[in-house]
């Protein structure tokens, strides 16, 4: 069984070539290696930019901002030039402070569209800033804690490759794969297989080993040049390794179902879409729904981020390569099931 | 070696049947033919005794055992030929047979000594994709020679050939039987089975509708007539003489006595004739 899968595996890897699936994962892995380094920024700033009048003696409020490093082209020198800066800028908000510092008066001009929480906060901000203004030390009885040692603070850009490693290097074999056996439906290879002695699980396992490859091969390509070398990529190949098995098995189940690539395409990119739900849970921890994080891609997603940017999550990334390898062994049984079913047998 | 029995498959799984009551044996060391016009159920019959399709009622037999219990090492001895050439396109005819003999558990013949057989020798590193439809249809044959088969499924191995490699094919096709190898073979060709076959079967709308020698059934359904050609009056002339008829008989001595004989051909029935005259209709 081992030389005939590895026969199949050589095959396999060939075809892959000649379809040039490496020069795909090798073009997308510095064009988005470009992108991550060049194209998105370090930060990114998801609340509105604040633009000030200071109309106070002495523009005692504006001085305070400019020490704390407010830039100051975000000061105008009058409340209707103010105004007609928000107005421009759809992302603004305007903040003007007149009167004496004791009973300043501040009026804040936005767009319509900010929430209730964003105003109450700003509300809340100027109003501590005033009384730094002014001199006076409110006492703080808060304190903050923390679970394990504060992680580096990771930038807009490099927060962005667990994404696609996630979404491109890992989903990746879903694609491939189905591209692969509507190949051989259409050659009509598969039948010549059937009346070999070959059977469906070598036939499943060398798939997914080439795809499992192609899916190492792009995350440690795209890794390495957008974070070098300080990363721990033993544990990223496995969890990719694992991942993209997974998914690997889940395209080939469900492509034994249809006839052609078209047909395939829509079902597909729905599962893919599905699957994609998590990078919302990625951006705002605070939407995780149940039925997201009971989606397999979910831990997938967050344990990429653990390993590129650790946090100390002893543990984590062992029992999800436990979990990956316990979902894995029953995806294959469900391909395996499918896969003979429908693509080793006709006219059932 | 090979039985059929009471074979019958509905693709529809209901009694429409595609194939009904089909029944032989195969000697080992036969070449049997399978001849009928294209969706007579040839193809059924070989992919339910290849595996390939699910054996719905009726049993086939290699050697005493049903192919219900048949592990996949049966797949060792046998070679199955398609019609239509099914090939990884992206590998070259070389890779392609390469490919395929790592697929068995038993000894494989040089994939470049079976290109040479077939004349491929020169296009082995060609990818299959560049290959005419003669040419994926020789590496489809000798790709079923690989494992050096006992038993052979051919699905009409001659189809879309020049008449040279056909030759050539059907001489492949004679050494096998010759060293012992059953050959199943499917077509709708009545000169290739003619020449080939030890016996053939009529396969029409599912059923078989007789089975003998070709030797035999031209005897059977032929009549036994003679076409002379001889020379009269400066011209050629031409008659066909029964000689089960007794005038007939005594008419065609005479006219080798009297007359410049040119040519005398036998009248005797094709298989495409008896075929014709046992459903009403062609093979193609």
């Amino acid at each position: 069984m081992l030389k005939r899968t590895l026969n199949l595996m050589k095959q396999d890897s060939k075809v892959a070539l000649r379809n040039y699936f490496h020069l795909v994962i090798l073009i997308l892995a510095v064009l988005m290696s470009l992108l991550i380094n060049f194209a998105i920024p370090d930060e990114v700033k998801l609340t509105p930019t604040e633009l000030f009048f200071d109309n106070t003696p002495g523009k005692a409020f504006q001085e305070y901002l400019i020490s704390e490093g407010v830039d100051p082209d975000r000061f105008f020198n009058s409340y209707e030039d103010l105004k007609s800066a928000v107005r421009k800028d759809g992302s603004s908000l305007g903040i003007a402070v007149e009167g004496e510092l004791d009973r300043a008066r501040v009026t804040i001009i936005h767009q319509g569209t900010e929430s209730e929480e964003i105003l109450n906060l700003l509300d809340a901000t100027i109003e501590s800033a005033l009384d730094r203004v002014r001199g006076i030390e409110r006492e703080s009885n808060h304190r903050v804690e923390y679970l394990r040692s504060k992680s580096a603070p990771v930038s807009f850009n490099k927060n962005t490759i667990p994404i696609i490693v996630f979404m491109e290097a890992i989903m990746l074999g879903f694609l491939l794969i189905s591209v692969m056996v509507f190949q051989e439906k259409e050659e009509g290879s598969i039948r010549a297989y059937r009346v070999s002695p070959g059977g469906t699980l070598e036939y499943i396992l060398s798939k997914a080993a080439v795809n499992m490859g192609l899916g190492v091969i792009y995350a440690t390509l795209l890794v390495v040049l957008t974070m070098g070398f300080r990363v721990n990529f033993p544990a990223l190949m496995v969890l990719v390794a694992l991942s993209s098995f997974f998914i690997t098995m889940l395209g080939l189940a469900v492509s034994a179902f249809f006839r052609s690539l078209q047909e395939f395409l829509f079902v597909g990119v729905f599962i893919l879409s599905i699957l994609s739900f998590p990078v919302g849970s990625y951006y705002s921890p605070a939407f995780s729904p149940d039925i997201v994080t009971w989606l397999p891609s979910y831990p997938i997603l967050f344990g990429v981020r653990e390993i590129l940017f650790p946090t100390g999550k002893t543990g984590f990334i062992t029992s999800l390569n436990l979990l990956l390898i316990a979902e894995s062994l029953g995806m294959l049984l469900f391909s395996y099931l499918v896969v003979h079913r429908r693509l080793m047998r006709e006219g059932r | 070696m090979l039985k059929v029995k009471e074979l019958y498959h509905s693709y529809t799984n209901d009694d429409r049947y595609a194939v009904q009551n089909v029944s032989f044996e195969i000697q080992r060391g036969e070449i049997f033919g399978f001849l009928g016009p294209s969706g007579a159920g040839k193809s059924t019959v070989q992919n339910i005794m290849t595996g390939l399709l699910k054996l719905q009622r009726g049993d086939v037999l290699y050697e005493g055992k049903s192919i219900k219990n048949i592990s996949a090492k049966f797949f060792n001895r046998i070679g199955v030929s398609f019609e239509h050439p099914n090939l990884y396109n992206k590998l070259t005819g070389y890779e392609n047979l390469k490919y395929y003999a790592g697929l068995f558990d038993v000894p494989t013949d040089d994939p470049m000594r079976l290109l040479d057989m077939v004349g491929l020798r020169a296009d082995a590193h060609k990818r299959a994709s560049a290959y005419s439809k003669g040419m994926k249809q020789r590496l489809v044959f000798v790709r079923a020679l690989l494992n050096r088969p006992d038993i052979l499924f051919l699905d009409e191995p001659t189809s879309g050939l020049d008449p040279n490699t056909a030759s050539r094919v059907k001489d492949i096709i004679i050494s096998k039987k010759e060293e012992g190898c059953t050959v199943f073979l499917t077509t709708h060709n009545m000169f290739v089975a003619d020449e080939l076959c030890d016996r053939v079967a009529f396969l029409n709308e599912g059923k078989i509708v007789t089975m003998d020698s070709p030797r035999n059934l031209k005897l059977k359904y032929g009549d036994k007539s003679v076409k002379v050609e001889y020379m009269h009056n400066n011209a050629v002339n031409s008659r066909i003489f029964f000689l089960d008829d007794e005038r007939d008989r005594k008419e065609f001595n005479e006219l080798l006595d009297s007359r410049e004989v040119q040519t005398i051909h036998s009248q005797e029935a094709t298989l495409e004739q008896i075929f014709i005259k046992l459903t009403g209709k062609g093979l193609k």
